[in-house]
């Protein structure tokens, strides 16, 4: 038995009256359904809504398709009906959502206008092609990435009754996907058996980019306060460590006069010796707490993929390789196997590294290539960071705290950096790089020791 | 080794170990120094009344180093040698065209430090003279009677005697008896030295000299 107008088949044998009752019954639902959403966007709330609309259209269905007691009433009767039938399909197809009606199979067998107009065909064009409708309408228009999660979750719900709620992206008639969120309920009938799936689907691209906008914003921020931050962890460094150095100064000074005085002054001489004992060991203690402090983030460390930090680390250096006219060459395996890391902590030592290397390329005139690779040797991952300058004089001096070959240098990005990477679990160091400059060498071991 | 106490060097940091070391380099180049922790007790210490300079750290607990320059500028406080363990370019910028006398990062070397001191200090010594010398002309102006200070400032504006004399309404004579006066009570040694100390002593000049006769 087939209903001409809106193509939806009944499957089931009916009465006039009971079909046309449960078509109301779907549009009322739909729209309440709709309407709720639209408004409260909770989906308890329309699926309440829409079992009471439901309820209503039936019940004024059949109060209008009750025993006709002659012919003129009878035709009245039905003349009433199809005006409100009439008047339910309006409403669908006005409906500012993209509608769609499946059997209890999935395959759909109804598309409201806007959701027709969206895909741009109509409902029985893909037929023939020896996938099920639901699937060549999957394939066809759902995003290739998306396609997959869609397709499983659409089976999981039809194996289980379980409503369907997703975002995914949606192929528009004029090719651009867009961001769509799609929620399917079942219709039961009185012995609880699903007749059908109603689905609506919102047009959400709008929202989705903005917040992605969003999102991109704040991970900017981040990463802005991260740099902050390590320049405000430098500058209290500084502070802390200049402290006890110009108290050494000071009584060193003094202790020098109180022995050339003439006599010599021991016992002040003596007691400003013991100070700047006292103090010296104070500014060691400062960079003992600075280990110490990277160690205890161990909490902070996830299974994360290295090419995915080095990639991002880059990035944030582009602009510093555009202005110091540095080429920039990569090489990341690609089956490189996830690390248990700190990201912000690896991070500061993969732009510590190319920031020096960039630097080691200043007096340079051409050939400035910064070379990063990354492969797994052994039970570690390794990532080499090469630059073609000067090279180094002092290859383990350089990670000593303050050592500095820099003009304006505090000598602690390389002590810093190796404090991070042995508390990963791991080694840094350098070594000569050919044909000239500096290759530096950090290690993280894909089992990382348990956090002490 | 004895110290020259003729001048003292004030300390303020929020450091002990910095105190303490400074206090003894000072001592150890025969300096008398006399430290404290904040501003706040900076600004209450009664201070001895002798050349100082004011040995202040940028970073300070209560109030900022530079707020505190700031706080007591205009009145009569020491030159400053700011220090800092930071060393950023605009504070020193400010602290400098504030009018100190130097910024030191920490670490600084002695000899910088003295040198700056010793400036500071110099600075301060002819601060005081300048004004122990206004301090007497004041006390030497505040010995004249109340006609001799009506005289001074005619005579300096370069009235004539008989001029001046018509202007206070008095005889010729009288007016030269108050003129010699005044010139011995404030130790004029001529005119011209008594036209200076009027200047410093910011005298207004009410007259100025009619026709072109030399005063006698």
């Amino acid at each position: 038995m087939r209903f001409d107008r809106g193509g939806i088949r009944v499957t089931i044998m009916m009465t006039v009256q009971s079909r046309q009752r449960l078509i109301l019954a779907a549009a009322a639902s739909i729209a309440g359904a709709v309407a709720c959403w639209l408004t409260t966007a909770s989906w308890q709330a329309v699926v309440f809504f829409a079992v009471a609309l439901g309820i209503g259209a039936v019940a004024s269905a059949s109060r209008v398709s009750s025993p006709p007691d002659d012919d003129e009433i009878c035709k009245k009767a039905l003349e009433a009906l199809r005006d409100r039938e009439r008047a339910g399909w309006q409403l669908i197809e006005a409906l500012p959502a993209m509608i769609d009606c499946a059997g209890a199979d999935g395959e759909p067998i109804f598309r409201g206008r806007h959701l027709r107009e969206f895909l741009g065909y109509e409902l029985e064009e893909l037929d023939g092609s020896g996938k099920t409708r639901l699937d060549a309408t999957l394939d066809a228009g759902v995003h290739p990435d998306d396609v997959a999660g869609v397709k499983e979750q659409y089976a999981h719900s039809l194996r289980t009754g379980e409503p369907y709620a997703r975002k995914h992206r949606l192929r528009r008639f004029d090719g651009d996907y867009h961001w769509v969120e799609t929620r399917a309920a079942p219709m039961r009938d009185a012995a609880g058996t699903i007749v059908q799936w109603v689905v609506i689907c919102l047009d959400i691209d709008g929202e989705v980019r903005a917040q992605e906008e969003l999102h991109r914003a704040q991970e900017n921020l981040a990463r802005a306060s991260q740099a902050a931050s390590l320049a405000e962890l430098s500058a209290a460094i500084a502070h802390e460590v200049n402290q006890p150095l110009a108290a050494i100064v000071a009584n060193s000074h003094a202790c020098h006069r109180w022995l050339t005085a003439d006599p010599p002054n021991i016992a002040r001489a003596q007691k400003t010796v013991e100070r700047v004992v006292r103090d010296a060991n104070s500014a060691a203690e400062v960079v003992s707490q600075i280990r110490a402090l990277f160690k205890q983030s161990v909490e902070a460390r996830t299974a994360v993929s290295l090419g995915g930090v080095i990639t991002e680390a880059l990035n944030l250096m582009a602009g510093e390789a555009f202005r110091r006219r540095v080429l920039t060459e990569v090489d990341i395996s690609g089956d490189l196997p996830v690390v248990m890391l700190d990201r912000v902590q690896i991070q500061q030592v993969l732009i510590n590294l190319v920031r020096n290397g960039m630097e080691a390329m200043e007096d340079v005139a051409t050939d400035r290539v910064l070379r990063i690779e990354a492969h797994q040797r052994g039970g570690a991952v390794q990532v080499e960071v090469s630059d073609r300058g000067s090279g180094l004089e002092f290859p383990e001096k350089i990670f000593e705290p303050f050592f500095t070959t820099k003009q304006d240098g505090m000598g602690m990005g390389l002590a810093i950096c190796r404090s991070i990477v042995e508390s990963h679990g791991g080694r840094l160091w350098a070594e000569t790089n050919e044909p000239r400059g500096t290759k530096f060498v950090f290690t993280l071991p894909l089992m990382a020791r348990a956090p002490s | 080794m004895t110290a020259a106490r003729d001048h003292v060097v004030f300390v303020v940091d929020d450091d002990e170990r910095i105190r303490e070391a400074l206090e003894e380099l000072l001592v150890a180049h025969g300096m008398l120094a006399v430290t404290f922790g904040s501003a706040g007790d900076f600004v209450r210490a009664d201070k001895p009344d002798m050349p100082a300079c004011l040995v202040l750290d940028v970073e300070l607990p209560d109030i900022s180093g530079l707020d505190l320059q700031k706080q007591i500028a205009g009145g009569d406080h020491p030159p400053i040698v700011f220090i800092t363990g930071h060393g950023d370019i605009p504070s020193s910028v400010r602290a400098i065209k504030s009018g100190a006398v130097d910024f030191l990062t920490k670490p600084f070397s002695d000899t910088d430090l003295m040198a700056a001191i010793g400036a500071a200090i110099e600075q301060d010594r002819s601060r005081r003279s300048a004004r122990a010398d206004l301090d007497a002309l004041k006390r030497r102006y505040g010995d004249l009677t109340p006609r001799e200070r009506e005289v001074l400032p005619l005579v300096v504006s370069g009235l004539l005697n008989k001029q001046a004399a018509v202007e206070l309404g008095i005889s010729e004579v009288t007016l030269q008896i108050h003129r010699r006066s005044v010139m011995q009570k404030m130790a004029a040694m001529s005119l011209a030295d008594l036209v200076r100390m009027a200047e410093r002593l910011e005298i207004p000049i009410t007259h100025s000299r009619r026709g072109g006769e030399t005063p006698s």
